[in-house]
């Protein structure tokens, strides 16, 4: 029924393409952006969490080294501020431990041995000194190289630890400096290092032991199961290490010229956790920010296609109002035309009866004697009357004619109204309708086209006659003053009525309740456009058995526009 | 018949010549001089030939339209009066018509009575002093 249903597949597809081009439109450059500047702050926060790692690994990596060069330092130190006859006493070795231990409690022990391994004396809580020392690695090693810093070893007192140890030549004959340094105090350098929940240091030898103990993964001097790496210089830092079925993020640099292997480590998720974190939340903010362009494009579209829609509903009732004009233009040209051929006959055979007349004025006295001279003069009365008659019709019509393409002017609504009337009783009579004209007297002027009300009126009241068709009725034409909304003009009849359901769509473009063919269902709608557009407004009453009435509203020409118009029509 | 416009010439143009001849036979009845024309050009050569009172001229012709004729009668005789009968076959304005200088219009078809006494009041209106009289 509606002129809309049938297009409703043409207005979706149009809404696709719209949302489509929307959701292209602002959805690439925001994605490119959001990827953009999500890989970047991707990258960053990974580049941070991977240098605190090696910031944690440098550092530590030269507290340890400067840990072992200040040991290797203090035994040098002691040597040379001793003679090999001091320390070669217990008790001075004794004094020399207490000394070198009074600021940093890290020597358990202090031996001082001969060239032969065996101890000149020894200062510490074990027996050792009747150790012999000559087949031991770390002693030969020291002897060759002049000093020297073990990995933690049990030894043979099979207790963890580690020794440095330095040579010490005087006169000819060398000797050995020994300290056995605290293992605890000396894990404490490493085994401090937290990093969130799970990251930690620890010191690996070159066989892959535990040469500090490794809260999570060993104890000290248990295999570490690591591929260790080649020796390098510097810190390698190293992602997604699978070790013992967890991923770690792991920075490591060789101390102690590649005898130990420093490394920190930590689980990727931990590790990473923060940079998670950021980037849930960023890919819930990207989330959040497509939900609202996808709604924000739906919406838009929605309303836009209605917007759409809407106009090319008015641009159809208009087009429509542009051909009916044309019709009613068109008619009127042909009316004027018809009016002419008519006329002109008309006019002759006016003419020639008249000239019977007044031949038969002419001969008056044989005339009078004819039987039939009256009847002469009935026909020659009746044919100058029908001929006026004639002449009425063309001029009525005519005056239509004239009105299709009248600009809006000051009109009198009751005078519109009685010519419309005259027009269209007699047809209406046909069909047993009485047309009565209701007007109220002095009723203010309205602001409008004289042929756009004249349709409005012309369209209500064949409305009432194509109703009442098959039954007759009266249709009562009445005008009455609206105070300030000027004028009110109403068309009822006691046909049919409408029913309530028909009712709010009676104004559609396109309804009809007339059969196919009898109806365009227009006519309404270009009432109610033109009222409309004259900032009026229609209304219809009535509902199934109760008749109609349409009520049009035309608002009162204001003051202002009288006094314009009066104005301009002074010379 | 005799009257006041017994000594008036009248010039009848349409191209409906039933029209023009019992037109002209009726006012000749009722004391006028009725020369006719059937066309505008026929018209303009019957004003060259004698003087007119009054012409009286349809609006709508084959050919030069009455308009038209109007106009050239206007240029040549600015003060001839000029009544157009017109058979409403032209939307064009009746206010138009009277500023070409139309002394009057009347709409076919048009009652005698009121022909004669617009005849007779164009005449008046412009006594002896229409540019074709002698």
């Amino acid at each position: 029924m509606s002129s809309q249903e049938p297009q409703a597949p043409y207005y979706k597809f149009l809404g696709r393409k719209i949302a489509l081009a929307i959701a292209v439109v602002a959805f690439i450059p925001y994605a490119l952006t959001y990827f953009v500047f999500y890989s970047n702050f991707q990258e960053s926060l990974r580049s941070q969490v991977l240098n605190s790692l090696r910031q944690v690994v440098e550092s530590h990596s030269r507290t340890i080294d400067d840990f072992l060069n200040e040991r290797l330092s203090d035994l040098r130190y002691t040597a040379n501020l001793h003679s090999v006859s001091e320390m070669s006493q217990p008790a001075e070795m004794q004094n020399i431990l207490n000394s070198i231990n009074a600021v940093y409690r890290v020597y358990v022990d202090l031996g001082f041995l001969n060239a032969q391994g065996r101890h000149l004396a020894y200062a510490g809580p074990y027996g050792l000194r009747e150790a012999d020392y000559a087949d031991a690695l770390w002693f030969k090693e020291v002897m060759a190289k002049g000093l020297y810093v073990s990995d933690v070893f049990k030894g043979v007192r099979g207790v963890p630890h580690f020794i440095i140890a330095v040579k010490v030549s005087r006169d000819g004959q060398n000797y050995v400096l020994r300290a056995t340094i605290d293992i605890a105090q000396f894990s404490s350098l490493v085994e401090g290092v937290r990093l969130g929940n799970t990251g930690e240091a620890f010191i690996l030898n070159q066989e892959g032991l535990y040469q500090t103990q490794s809260r999570s993964h060993g104890f000290l001097l248990s295999d570490a199961d690591l591929p260790l790496p080649e020796y390098f210089t510097g810190v390698r830092v190293d992602e997604n290490i699978i070790r013992r079925g967890r991923s770690v993020v792991m920075a490591e640099t060789w101390l102690k010229y590649g005898q130990w292997l420093l490394i920190c480590q930590q689980d990727t998720e931990d590790a990473l956790g923060q940079l998670s974190t950021t980037l849930h939340l960023a890919i819930a903010i990207g989330g959040f920010g497509l939900l609202i362009v996808t709604l924000t494009t739906v919406v838009f579209t929605r309303h836009l296609v209605g917007r759409i829609a809407q106009a090319d509903r008015e641009k159809e009732l208009l087009n429509e109002q542009v051909i009916q004009s044309g019709k009613l233009s068109a008619l009127g040209e042909l009316a004027a035309g018809v009016a002419h051929e008519i006329n002109n006959p008309v006019a002759i055979m006016i003419e020639e009866a008249g000239w019977v007349q007044d031949l038969m004025t002419d001969e008056e006295e044989c005339f009078h004697k004819s039987p039939n001279h009256q009847e002469f003069e009935r026909a020659l009365r009746q044919i100058n009357t029908q001929g006026q008659r004639c002449k009425e019709i063309t001029h009525k019509l005519l005056g239509f004619a004239r009105r299709t393409d009248s600009p809006v002017e000051l009109t009198q609504i009751n005078d519109l109204i009685h010519e419309v009337v005259d027009f269209l009783e007699r047809p209406a009579s046909y069909a047993n309708i009485q047309i009565v004209q209701d007007l109220a007297p002095g009723l203010p002027q309205v602001n409008a086209s004289p042929s756009e009300l004249q349709q409005v009126l012309i369209n209500l009241i064949k409305n009432s006659t194509d109703a009442m068709e098959k039954t007759g009725g009266t249709i009562t034409v009445s005008t009455r003053p609206a105070g300030s909304m000027g004028v009110i003009l109403s068309v009822k009849d006691d046909g049919p009525g409408i029913p309530e359901a028909v009712l709010p769509r009676i104004f559609d473009p396109f309804f009809t309740t007339k059969p196919v063919g009898q109806g365009t269902g227009l006519g309404l709608s270009i009432c109610f456009g033109i009222v409309s557009k004259l900032g009026g407004k229609i209304e219809v009453t009535g509902g199934q058995g109760k008749g109609a009435t349409f009520q049009v509203h035309l608002p009162a020409v204001s003051q202002t526009m009288l006094a314009a118009s009066g104005a301009a029509a002074k010379p | 018949m005799s009257g006041p416009q017994a000594e008036l010439t009248v010039l009848l143009v349409d191209d409906e010549e039933g029209f023009v001849q019992t037109l002209a036979r009726r006012l000749s009845r009722r004391g006028m001089t009725v020369r006719t024309a059937l066309s505008g050009p026929l018209a303009l050569e019957e004003l060259e030939r004698g003087p007119v009172a009054v012409v009286v001229l349809d609006l709508k012709m084959a050919g030069m339209d009455g308009l038209a004729t109007l106009k050239q009668i206007k240029a040549l005789y600015p003060r001839l009066p000029v009544i157009l009968l017109t058979g409403h076959g032209s939307l064009a304005s009746m206010q138009d018509i009277l500023a070409l200088g139309a002394y009057d219009y009347l709409s076919k078809p048009c009652d005698l009575q009121t022909l004669l006494e617009r005849i007779q009041a164009a005449a008046e209106a412009s006594p002896g002093e229409a540019d074709n009289l002698s």
